[in-house]
């Protein structure tokens, strides 16, 4: 795996953990956690 | 759990039917920290004490839904946060008003196999004069499925603008589909590129 594409995937599960984690906190989603 | 499975789910379904992966590494998304640490206030009151004062855990409960509500407003411009907004908005105006808990049907409960009347601090349970209870936990993924839990209309609407927000800006094929339909600001992703470097510098 290219550096590019080592990049492209941990800049793209940063966010997409980011955004799910704006989930978990407004939808209660941790509470199963 | 079932919301965090859905969430996933519905982002994974944009790469799975064509979504570019790419596209949502250069998204331009702020504040990325705002999130993870508002998780944290929320596992640490409700699963380490949640015995503590209840005047502090409801407090703490509400500035998660503050920050939460920060993250959304720095970074508005990406789709489907919106309905994201909106869900949390239901979310945390019904906690808010009903002291730190999310009133919950009590049919739906146990439907889920929940406890009716758990203790200790909850956020989420039956309250006797619940205000607004209809934008409580009214719906239930029943047992015997997967994952029984109890869900909200703020929840529908988070995880429906996630999975949203993931296809219009990965452009997979139903991406591709409701920004034509949708015409709106949410199918412009504009300019990931410039937002993306801007946003590397500021974290830098």
């Amino acid at each position: 795996m290219s550096q590019f594409t080592k990049g492209i995937v941990v800049r793209s599960t940063v966010a997409a953990s980011s955004l799910i984690a704006l989930v978990a906190v407004v939808g209660a989603g941790w509470k199963w956690l | 759990m079932l919301i965090l499975v859905a969430a996933v789910l519905g982002v994974l379904s944009a790469l799975v039917l064509g979504g570019s992966g790419r596209r949502l590494a250069e998204l331009p998304v702020r504040a990325l920290w705002l999130p993870p640490v508002a998780l944290v206030l929320q596992v640490v009151i409700i699963e380490i004490v949640p015995d503590g004062l209840p005047a502090l855990l409801s407090g703490i409960h509400i500035a998660t839904y503050v920050m939460a509500g920060a993250f959304i407003w720095l970074n508005r411009k990406i789709p489907g946060l919106l309905f994201v907004a909106l869900g949390a908005v239901s979310n945390g105006v019904t906690i808010a008003l009903n002291d730190g808990t999310l009133p919950a049907r009590a049919g739906a409960l146990k439907a889920a196999g929940l406890p009716v009347h758990p203790e200790g601090f909850v956020n989420s349970g039956v309250r006797a004069h619940a205000v607004l209870p209809w934008l409580g936990d009214v719906f239930a993924w029943p047992v015997p499925l997967p994952l029984a839990n109890v869900v909200s209309v703020g929840d529908v609407l988070i995880v429906g603008g996630l999975t949203y927000g993931a296809h219009v800006v990965c452009r997979s094929r139903l991406g591709r589909l409701l920004s034509r339909s949708s015409g709106s600001a949410d199918s412009k992703p504009a300019q990931p590129g410039r937002r993306a470097r801007r946003n590397s510098m500021s974290e830098a």
